[in-house]
């Protein structure tokens, strides 16, 4: 195995190499390589200067066609081209006046059958198949937001003073005693639990 | 003419009458997604009531109503499934309703956003993560890793097991037969502990704390408030060890201190008083 000499002091698993990137940096950028030879790739690539520049340089290349088939494959492939045409046939058959017709006729029923099915099912506004389309309410995208912050802003307004107040409390007994690790306990709860109040109060609409 | 147009209005509202309920009810939906067993989940319902429970399926469930300014929306893989109801008409900004019930494989790993949210989770024995401002929060017979946080809405846990994390501020936290490694604050927001074992932290602001027949035995009870008071109620032939503290005087009530081998309760507060209560026999 070939390694290259820019290779960082970390320590490797096992079989990661640069020749073994090389030889599976196309399975990689197809997404056929299993999760741990992915994972053993992107490890190696992050620690070897060479092989992450080599693996930077395919990502932004297009990705290379298939090399030609060979002649007994492609014999059979195109066998079974031939035999798909034959199946669709019908097709042919079909383009008839009489085959138009029909053929409206059923796209009709079915369009019917799912505009029903979809009202009764899920409000009627969303096509057959939309399970498959997320619309995702990512950060910000949702129009409400804007409100949702506010409202839990108001919510929390009252907890926020009494934390303040709490705060303020400990800071005055902390002049006294200054090295009072209870007190100081007491402060840096305070404090983690008035972050985590902005925290949350930021995150309402996220 | 004048008959016409009065028998015109009277069917008008007969007919708003008779449809008013079924508006109101929202448009019924049903939806199902093939599942793993420990599909990650999430869910986005803004406003409304979702109730989700476990069955052993692989796959997950929805079926209820969407209110008249949400629209549905979902999808995903077997591994990851995300749905939810956002805004019908776009610069709408009204909190999109609905009212669901979910079922999902026991295992799953559940992440739900609510703004105003009435939410009931039964069984789960993967992971949970909700979040809220307002509403309600109640959580059954879950065992994985659990994490609540909320401003506003109180937050009920029954019979959990596993890790427990809540997050609250107003809103009254109560736990009941909470057998976890837990982590609770609060700021003005009560928090109570009924039976159970838990092993861990409970801290507030003001809000107060109370405890009542915990079996620590093995475990460690760490309360701590700024201006809360705390009350603890204990059976003295199994008190566990106790260590109260407080800048607002002694302790009151029953002297216990019980003893190591039931466990140890840490009560420590600013300037909140401790009270100590012997349960009934």
């Amino acid at each position: 195995m070939t390694q290259h000499t820019s290779h960082s002091a970390n320590p490797r698993p096992a079989g990661a190499a640069c020749d073994v990137v090389s030889s599976q940096l196309q399975a990689y950028l197809a997404g056929t390589l299993s999760p741990e030879e992915s994972a053993r790739l992107e490890w190696h690539a992050a620690s070897c200067e060479v092989c992450e520049q080599e693996l930077d340089a395919a990502s932004t290349r297009p990705v290379a066609f298939s090399p030609a088939l060979p002649p007994s494959l492609r014999g059979s492939t195109l066998d079974a081209v031939q035999t798909h045409r034959r199946g669709a046939a019908w097709y042919t058959r079909w383009r008839t006046r009489e085959g138009i017709g029909l053929g409206l006729a059923a796209a009709a029923v079915l369009v019917i059958a799912v505009s029903v099915r979809d009202r009764g099912a899920a409000g009627g506004d969303r096509p057959a198949g939309a399970e498959t389309t997320v619309h995702a309410p990512e950060a910000g995208e949702q129009n409400f937001s804007h409100e949702v912050v506010l409202m839990a802003g108001a919510q929390a307004a009252t907890e926020f003073s009494a934390l303040d107040a709490a705060l303020a409390e400990l800071e005055v007994a902390l002049t006294v005693t200054p090295d009072d690790a209870d007190l100081r306990r007491f402060r840096s709860t305070i404090r983690t639990r008035r972050d985590e109040l902005e925290q949350r109060v930021r995150n309402a609409a996220l | 003419m004048m008959w016409r147009l009065c028998f015109g209005a009277a069917a008008l509202y007969a007919l708003l009458i008779g449809t008013a309920p079924v508006m109101a009810q929202g448009t019924p939906l049903e939806r199902g997604f093939s599942a793993s067993p420990d599909v990650a989940l999430r869910i986005y319902l803004p406003k409304g009531r979702l109730r989700v429970s476990t069955w052993s399926r692989d796959s997950v469930h929805v079926r209820g109503t969407v209110g008249a300014s949400g629209t549905y929306f979902g999808g995903g893989t077997p591994a990851h499934v995300k749905f939810g109801v956002e805004p019908r008409t776009p610069g709408d900004t009204r909190l999109p309703d609905a009212d669901w019930v979910v079922q999902v494989p026991p295992q799953a790993r559940l992440w739900i956003k609510q703004v105003e949210g009435d939410l009931e989770v039964t069984g789960l024995q993967g992971e949970l993560e909700a979040y809220t401002v307002g509403g309600r929060m109640v959580v059954r017979q879950v065992t994985g890793q659990t994490t609540l946080e909320s401003i506003d809405a109180p937050v009920t846990v029954e019979a959990a097991r596993g890790d427990l994390r809540i997050r609250g501020s107003k809103g009254a936290v109560a736990l009941r037969d909470v057998n976890a490694v837990l982590s609770v604050g609060t700021v003005s927001g009560t928090v109570t502990v009924t039976g159970g074992r838990p092993d861990g932290r409970i801290e507030t602001i003001g809000g107060a704390v109370g405890v009542e027949g915990p079996e620590l035995r093995d475990a460690e009870l760490e309360v701590q408030t700024h201006s809360g008071t705390i009350t603890l109620r204990v059976d003295p032939r199994r008190a566990p060890k106790m260590e109260l503290s407080t800048r607002a005087g002694a302790p009151t009530g029953a002297p216990l201190t019980g003893q190591t081998r039931f466990g140890r309760l840490v009560a420590r507060s600013f300037k909140g008083a401790i009270l100590v209560q012997s349960l009934p026999q």
